[in-house]
């Protein structure tokens, strides 16, 4: 069985006095499936795909993408990245920033110049002369998106890819990766949204406090009768120790609202 | 890396700020290029010279700082500060190719300035009636001002790489003073001004740990143009001769040159140690 993707015993601190933001997570992910990361906010999710995407060191463990070494110059061309909170040269129009991108990806001339309308069209902003600086927070990320893509990767990372979208953009997010995973493209998505994550992934893991809960196939994950949102809860309450039932705030109960 | 000096060049050109200030610039260089003929005082051409000359060389100096804080400070933060670098590095290129891009679009951008002030100064000396002197010195002088700059937009790269920008900004403003203290000290020494011991020596070793400001002839041809045109004086009201070159700096020598090649390297060393460390 090939891996796009395996890590063994992942580790990553960034400040000294900061708990592990990662300790010790191994993961396997198949080539041309889709892969589900899932967690609460700060069980390390971005921090292991920035690791995978060789944007951030690991302190320790190892890292294997596409068969080489995170970083290295042949596992980034086969590598698409879209981050959570996409940005990007912000005097440059939507076409611009493709075919910089483009260019960076070595994709020749005619490349560029077919891909470029038929990505910007898929990203709904065909026609955009607007620069970058002028763009709302879901059309930065329609944009991340884009360039994702471009390259035909083998291996597309999505960090919180639907967050700052529209039910359309859901969709059509929802869409290409299905599509991806028929032609073959390995996809890791990491997201908040949990039904998103059960529609579309074959394999998922649950992250808590910066390590593995669980991980393997739906099925084998959700028993019977329970939904995915039943397990994330109970394992994630249980790696932190007791309930999440926190309440509101008791202010928020007195009197009339003002 | 083509691809990144190529669209970093396309940025700066919109970037509202350096446009305005060279538009600044230019109106401000051509409004003291024409007030020599405007206004009464300046009888002989080789007098009008002396004032563009001597005021010149403080305006562009000036703005060729401002323009270097404005893109040292700016051109490689703003990908790192705004994120747009995670999706430039996670492509495939090299962080030296990326740092050696948006040094090349830096240094272009540089070079056009210089060759814009240069093309206008020597114009404006010509619509003055400016003859009979070294059109080489204010080529020169443009070129080491320019130079001098590139050090400093160097070291502001490099630190806006590790650190927020203003804070790069302000360092690199002392270590910049700091490095033109030592210069101006050491010149001071070199004349025999200063010759205090153990202070020669110890400015004498500072000398060599900082990058030098390259010196065009231009000093001392001003002088020349001054004594020529009798704006600058030869004796003090006592009666006492004075020598007008023993205070003018001597032109930089290839071993300057050389000097300063080597600190451009050292620090573009640095930025490139500077960008791979980051982590985005």
């Amino acid at each position: 069985m090939a891996f796009a993707v395996e890590t063994t015993s992942l580790r990553k601190r960034y400040r000294r006095s900061d708990p592990l933001a990662v300790d010790g997570v191994s993961l396997q992910i198949q080539e041309g499936k889709v892969f589900g990361l899932l967690g609460p906010n700060g069980a390390g999710k971005t921090s292991i795909v920035k690791m995978i995407a060789g944007l951030v060191r690991p302190d320790g463990g190892a890292i294997e993408v596409l068969g080489s070494a995170p970083g290295d110059r042949r596992a980034r061309s086969g590598i698409g990245f879209a981050p959570e909170d996409p940005d990007f040269p912000k005097f440059l129009r939507a076409t611009e920033v493709l075919d910089y991108f483009g260019r960076l990806l070595g994709l020749s001339a005619d490349e560029r110049s077919r891909r470029i309308p038929e990505t910007l069209a898929w990203c709904g902003l065909a026609g955009e002369r607007r620069q970058l600086r002028h763009f709302s927070k879901g059309m930065k990320q329609r944009l991340g998106l884009g360039q994702a893509i471009l390259g035909r990767p083998r291996l597309l990372i999505l960090d919180e890819p639907t967050a700052d979208l529209d039910p359309m953009g859901r969709r059509d997010v929802r869409e290409l990766i299905t599509g991806l995973k028929d032609s073959g493209t390995t996809v890791l998505l990491n997201s908040h949204l949990l039904s998103e994550v059960e529609r579309v992934s074959d394999t998922v893991a649950i992250l808590g406090q910066g390590r593995v809960l669980a991980e393997g196939a739906i099925d084998e994950i959700v028993p019977e009768g329970r939904t995915l949102e039943d397990v994330f809860m109970e394992l994630v309450e249980k790696a932190e120790g007791g309930p999440r039932d926190r309440g509101v705030p008791s202010f928020m109960a007195e009197g009339e609202a003002k | 890396m083509t691809a990144v000096a190529r669209y970093t060049l396309l940025e700066m050109s919109r970037r509202r700020l350096l446009v305005a200030l060279v538009t600044v610039a230019v109106a401000l260089i051509v409004v003291l290029g024409i007030a020599p003929l405007i206004v009464p005082g300046f009888r002989t051409g080789i007098q009008r010279s002396y004032f563009l000359l001597s005021t010149f060389n403080g305006v562009v100096g000036f703005f060729l700082l401002i323009s270097g804080f404005a893109i040292g400070m700016t051109v490689i933060y703003n990908d790192l500060d705004s994120g747009a670098a995670v999706g430039i590095f996670v492509k495939p290129i090299s962080r030296l190719q990326y740092t050696v891009g948006k040094s090349a679009a830096t240094l272009i951008v540089l070079a056009l300035l210089t060759a814009v002030l240069t093309l206008l100064t020597v114009a404006l000396l010509l619509i003055n009636g400016g003859t009979g002197y070294d059109y080489g010195a204010v080529v020169t002088n443009l070129l080491a001002g320019t130079a001098n700059i590139l050090v400093l937009v160097v070291l502001l790269m490099a630190l806006a790489s590790v650190m927020n920008n203003v804070v790069a900004a302000i360092i690199g403003f002392v270590v910049y003073e700091v490095f033109g203290a030592v210069s101006t000290l050491h010149a001071l020494v070199s004349n025999h001004t200063l010759t205090a011991s153990p202070w020669a020596q110890i400015i004498n070793v500072l000398y060599w740990l900082v990058p030098h400001s390259l010196i065009s002839s231009l000093p001392h041809e001003v002088v020349r143009i001054g004594l020529a045109s009798g704006l600058v004086p030869t004796t003090t009201r006592e009666g006492r001769a004075i020598n007008p070159y023993a205070s003018v700096p001597a032109p930089s020598g290839i071993g300057d040159i050389l000097f300063w090649a080597t600190y451009c390297l050292v620090l573009g060393a640095l930025l490139y140690l500077a960008v791979r460390r980051r982590q985005v």
